[in-house]
């Protein structure tokens, strides 16, 4: 007697657990309205290297603006071969830069990062705009440097990518004849190189 | 006699032609029936566009468009409407465009949109909609409860590792080309 | 009652030539008179036709074609699209059309007619959302002109379509069209 209600009692969960199921798999059928869009996307990844300008974190002038960029400007102050000389830049009275001129120099970090690259360093190059008032720029160890822009000036050094950047020194070699209050005004442009 | 003759002669043709001029008078036509049958359905049409600003899809205004975001890189020149976040190590370009889901025949005020890849992307480079990263094994919610009727712009991203080819980076120079597939679902 | 005194002589007189046939068997010779007498009507039909290219897109294919009563099958449709791959289909962000070439065929008999004007009607106004056309004439209950110089025995291509705004409802959308070619 306990076995046929047992069994009943079994037949009835399972007679009600298959209404559920049904019940459950009916809603489950219900077919959603749906719509549907296809949106193609493509795209070439490029290697690409980065350069910009941080003030040097040793014997640099402070940039006046856009650090971490790529259009920076460094002012090296009032400079004069004889007198006070601005924080974080050097006079030298004689340099084979120029003849008959001072040399003011000072530190700027050149920060080159790359991306989607395998190259492990690079090299640089600078060219520097037309100067009006006979003065001489240079970067490094580089001497004077070019005036054209298509050939710009090989900078000398080993360079690594990344955050800390490279220190590189740049150097204003000014006539001793120029007038005073002589406002010099020159821009470098740098080239990076991935190797 | 003379009654009859009468009536052949001139009563019988008269009659006759009043008769002909009865069915002339009334031109023939002929008439027929079509019986159209149609069910007005249910359904979601969806069309993606392009957004004003954000690149300019192909086959805009369609439910099969494509984006090209052109030559991609970390700090190189983007494309018109490409912008680019950099990370640590990664950058990210993102360009919006738009989707526009139509309901008709039913009483729904919402609908989810959800997207799957077509085919795996290659190492160092995710996608996203909406800042939701999408696979190709399966369809992702995008949005929960979008309404119908109008252009809703929406953000595509290629989310792509600085690192070189090989050592966790995307291959460079070549297009990387997927289709994400949108499924809109009346709520 | 002079009438039909007269009418009797008529008959009397029929019946006496009849016995003069008879009569006149027996001569060998016979003569009689059948006087027929038909009145020939003018008239014109208007059928249904498969065009040639029954079967495809824009053009399904009827059921009753070459009769006067005829249905087309649209389906199920909506935004989404039509099930029907013979209908055509077309859709803006509000509406979606459905299109399809029914081809009708009128010919004359005893009608010196040198064309008919065909109309169409709807057998019950559509509802809200919903607009049909044939040849970009807007249908109604009343009657709609489509031609006022049908060619005889030439199909005449009904370029039928029917919009459907999406604010229509899931319904029935099932149409009776009822034409009307008269000679003109």
């Amino acid at each position: 007697m306990n076995n046929w209600k047992k069994i009943s009692q079994s037949l009835l969960a399972s007679g009600v657990a298959g209404l559920l199921l049904a019940a459950v798999s009916q809603a489950h059928a219900t077919t959603a309205v749906t719509a549907s869009g296809a949106l193609t996307v493509e795209a070439t990844v490029a290697s690409s290297i980065q350069l910009t300008f941080n003030t040097a974190t040793s014997n640099g002038v402070t940039l006046t603006s856009g650090a971490g960029t790529n259009a920076a400007t460094l002012n090296f102050g009032t400079v004069t071969e004889y007198g006070s000389v601005p924080t974080n830049v050097a006079i030298a009275t004689s340099s084979s830069l120029c003849s008959s001129c001072f040399v003011a120099s000072t530190n700027v970090s050149i920060v080159v990062n790359a991306a989607d690259s395998s190259s492990s360093g690079f090299s640089l190059a600078a060219s520097v705009s037309a100067p009006t008032h006979g003065e001489v720029l240079a970067v490094g160890t580089s001497g004077a440097l070019s005036t054209s822009a298509t050939s710009p000036t090989p900078i000398t050094g080993s360079f690594t990518y990344g955050s800390s950047g490279n220190a590189l020194q740049v150097s204003l070699g000014i006539p001793t004849a120029t007038a005073d209050s002589t406002q010099m005004s020159d821009v470098i442009t740098f080239v990076a190189t991935a190797n | 006699m003379n009654l009859r003759k009468t009536i052949r002669v001139f009563v019988l043709p008269a009659l006759a032609a009043l008769g002909a001029l009865s069915a002339a008078a009334q031109n023939p036509s002929a008439s027929g029936s079509l019986s159209v049958q149609l069910q007005n359905g249910s359904g979601l049409q969806m069309v993606l566009y392009s957004d004003p600003s954000g690149v300019t899809l192909g086959n805009s205004g369609t439910a099969s468009a494509s984006l090209a975001f052109g030559n991609v890189s970390a700090y190189g020149a983007l494309s018109t409407n490409v912008t680019r976040t950099n990370g640590t190590n990664s950058f990210t370009v993102s360009t919006p465009f738009d989707i526009n889901v139509q309901v008709s025949g039913l009483s729904s005020s919402s609908y989810t949109l959800s997207g799957e890849l077509s085919t795996a992307l290659p190492t160092g480079v995710t996608l996203e909609v909406d800042s939701v990263s999408l696979s190709n094994t399966a369809s992702t919610p995008i949005q929960a409860k979008e309404t119908y009727g109008s252009n809703l712009a929406h953000t595509l991203s290629a989310v792509i590792s600085t690192s070189a080819s090989g050592s966790g980076g995307p291959p460079t120079g070549s297009t990387i080309t997927t289709t994400i597939n949108f499924v809109a679902t009346a709520n | 009652m002079a009438r039909r005194a007269y009418l009797c002589r008529w008959m009397s007189c029929v019946l006496l030539i009849w016995g003069a046939a008879t009569y006149s068997s027996a001569q060998n010779t016979a003569t009689s008179a059948l006087v027929v007498s038909m009145s020939v009507q003018s008239s014109i039909s208007l059928e249904f036709v498969n065009g040639s290219g029954a079967g495809t897109q824009g053009t399904c294919t009827i059921t009753g074609a070459n009769t006067s009563t005829a249905s087309v099958n649209f389906g199920i449709a909506s935004l989404a699209g039509d099930n029907q791959s013979c209908v055509s289909f077309s859709s803006t962000t509000k509406s979606y059309t459905l299109s399809n070439n029914i081809y009708a065929l009128v010919t004359q008999s005893n009608l010196a007619s040198s064309g008919y004007t065909l109309t169409a009607s709807l057998g019950s106004a559509p509802p809200s959302g919903v607009a049909w056309t044939i040849n970009s004439a807007a249908l109604t209950t009343g009657a709609a002109n489509l031609t006022s110089g049908g060619s005889y025995g030439s199909n005449m291509a009904l370029y039928l379509q029917v919009t459907v705004q999406n604010t229509v409802t899931t319904s029935n959308l099932s149409e009776t069209i009822n034409f009307v070619a008269t000679a003109n």
